[in-house]
């Protein structure tokens, strides 16, 4: 009995520890929450990255689109059209956007389109995407790149097309961005990690109070618990027991009343909707969306 | 203030203790074992031989000349014999005490716990007859819609309920040096054994008498009875959604006492100025106590674990993180 009990403490106190961790962890992830760019293969510097991002953000309030820029030197196999498709749906990036990637696996430029971006913008049109971007590779100028792309894009997006109606934020709140869907090497991750830790350090001061202050006052709790009285309400009544002389239910009244049914017209939230997390090699399920795109190698 | 009798065993002239394992008299000296009706038989010189030997007062720790007579009024009618002996109490003390972190490191002393001391606490068992009744409302809902509404109709009850109960040897100690609440939770006692009060049977205990009597007694036992009426009828009070109140009485009639000697093994300690007061029922072994607490202990663990916690949680982050 007091093995179990101690057991059930210790057991719990893990569980609550695990989801601690991960609420912690969440902290970290929502401090970065519009990264757009994901130089995984390390060919920008700092500056260029910060740069790049700007633009892309830039970019999301002009057009309405969301672009994303990613360099990976390890697909794990997959082409780089399966990359940047996958990428794309599986870090919850909005419908409507495109993202360009670096693969320096293969050797190859891919533009992925979704949505109202694969729909305003034809093979013709990427394919001048790919010229502008292509111009700055042969001297390595990534990140020259990057801005060739977005400048193409938002020219063959075309102004006079109506933007699509959604916020600039380019990740939806309810789904922070995850790691990439490969193992992927983690050279980025120095920074975040400098940028999470005094959120952590104070998430995990405040919770390891709350955790001490729990365990005084159930050990205080316990420690005064040899005092219980245990006898109800049988243990002295005699013969038996209560002998009922009257008993009345007499109905008194009835009252009724009446709700209008309110018709509900807002209609489900169409899907489309990527879930995040768990989606590892070769498996893009879980609603991968359309996409279009085009790419070169060079 | 307690008092103790002694008997002499008729053979040898040592005294003669009462064994709860055997629920006899044994003699140490020259083991002989005898019965109540033996010794009741004995003729024993004059009044019982009070012992005036200094004995510690097992509520304050002073020491105490024993004077006091159960006779008169302040014979009991029964009592209850001990059935666990001074082991068995030192035994069930250890027990408490062991799973207890926060409990001060010299708390549990052998020396100390070898003044554990048996004593008849007096007790003043009631029979009560009560007439108890209750008023109320109570409602029943039913729900069901159509196309356009959602219709709730609400049926109301005047609910009654009356009967009569009754309660026999219901237990409240009549000595104001015990703490009430710490009795209450050496209940219940096995009135199976309860015995008609014979002396023989105090023999190597002590015994108070009450302080208390039937009458300043019974306000408690009788709100404890009509709380117990209460509950008894509201358990024939179902089937309604909701059910309210309105009013509620229980009279007691035919109500007789008796007062009854119940055996406890208590311990008193003195902690840093406080009183702290150990018993354990002596028939059944139930163990009710207040045990102090040590600070520097609560300190120790509630920021071992808050800095254990913490640590953990950043780690877990940190970890989880670089999945």
């Amino acid at each position: 009995m007091v093995v179990l009990k101690n057991a059930m403490r210790y057991f719990l106190a893990f569980a609550v520890l695990l989801c601690a961790s991960q609420t912690a962890l969440a902290a970290i992830e929502q401090a970065d929450p519009s990264q757009l760019v994901y130089d995984y293969a390390e060919l920008l510097t700092e500056e260029e990255r910060t740069a790049l991002a700007e633009e892309c953000v830039q970019f999301g309030a002009d057009t309405g689109l969301t672009a994303a820029v990613v360099t990976i030197d390890d697909t794990g196999g997959l082409s780089a059209r399966e990359y940047a498709d996958g990428f794309y749906d599986g870090n919850g990036f909005p419908d409507d956007g495109l993202l360009m990637l670096i693969d320096m696996d293969s050797r190859t430029v891919w533009v992925s389109t979704c949505g109202t971006a694969e729909a305003e913008i034809s093979e013709g049109e990427i394919e001048q995407i790919l010229d502008e971007v292509f111009f700055w590779l042969p001297d390595g100028e990534y990140a020259a790149a990057g801005s060739a792309f977005l400048s193409a894009a938002r020219e063959a997006y075309a102004p006079e097309k109506t933007p699509a109606p959604e916020s600039p934020e380019p990740v939806s709140p309810e789904e922070p961005v995850p790691a990439p869907l490969q193992p992927s090497p983690p050279q980025e991750k120095g920074s975040a990690l400098g940028e999470g830790l005094p959120g952590m350090l104070g998430f995990s001061a405040v919770f390891g109070l709350a955790a001490g202050g729990i365990t005084l006052f159930i050990m205080l709790a316990l420690h005064g618990r040899s005092a219980r009285t245990t006898v109800g309400r049988r243990d002295y009544l005699a013969g038996d027991g209560l002998r009922l002389t009257r008993r009345e239910d007499d109905f008194l009244r009835s009252y009724t009343s009446r709700v209008k049914i309110l018709q509900n017209d807002s209609p489900p939230r169409g899907g489309g909707g990527v879930r995040s997390g768990g989606v590892r090699s070769g498996g893009f399920s879980g609603g991968g969306r359309s996409h279009g795109g085009g790419g070169r190698s060079f | 203030m307690p008092s103790a009798a002694t008997y002499k065993c008729p053979r040898c002239g040592a005294p003669l203790a009462f064994s709860s394992k055997t629920q006899s008299w044994s003699c140490a000296f020259c083991l002989g074992d005898f019965s109540l009706e033996e010794l009741e038989a004995m003729d024993i010189p004059g009044e019982k031989e009070a012992d005036t030997a200094a004995t510690f007062c097992a509520f304050c720790q002073n020491p105490a000349i024993l004077t006091e007579r159960l006779s008169g009024e302040f014979r009991p009618a029964k009592l209850i014999p001990f059935r666990l002996s001074r082991e068995d109490a030192k035994a069930a003390l250890k027990a408490l005490c062991r799973r207890k972190p926060l409990l001060p490191g010299d708390f549990v002393r052998e020396n100390h716990i070898e003044k554990l001391t048996g004593v008849y606490a007096p007790y003043w068992l009631f029979d009560c007859s009560l007439s108890a009744g209750e008023t109320g409302e109570g409602t029943r809902v039913t729900c069901w819609s159509d196309s356009t509404y959602r219709y709730t109709k609400t049926d109301y009850y005047r609910v009654v309920r009356e009967g009569n109960l009754r309660f026999e040897k219901v237990p409240a100690d009549g000595s104001s040096r015990l703490d009430d609440q710490l009795m209450d939770a050496l209940e219940p006692y096995d009135y199976g054994e309860l015995r008609e009060f014979s002396m023989p049977y105090l023999s190597g205990y002590q015994a108070q008498r009450y302080d208390r009597n039937a009458d300043a007694v019974f306000p408690r036992v009788l709100e404890r009875m009509q709380n117990y009426s209460h509950q008894l009828l509201e358990e024939t009070i179902s089937g309604y959604a909701t059910y309210r109140e309105t009013g509620r009485r229980a009279d007691a009639d035919h109500v007789s006492s008796s007062y009854t000697l119940l055996p406890v093994w208590l311990l008193s300690t003195r902690y840093k100025g406080e009183e702290y007061l150990f018993a354990m029922n002596g028939q059944t072994g139930k163990t009710a106590g207040k045990l102090p607490v040590s600070p520097l202990r609560a300190f120790l663990w509630g920021a071992g674990t808050a800095l254990a916690a913490a640590a953990l949680a950043l780690i877990g982050g940190i970890l989880l993180w670089w999945f």
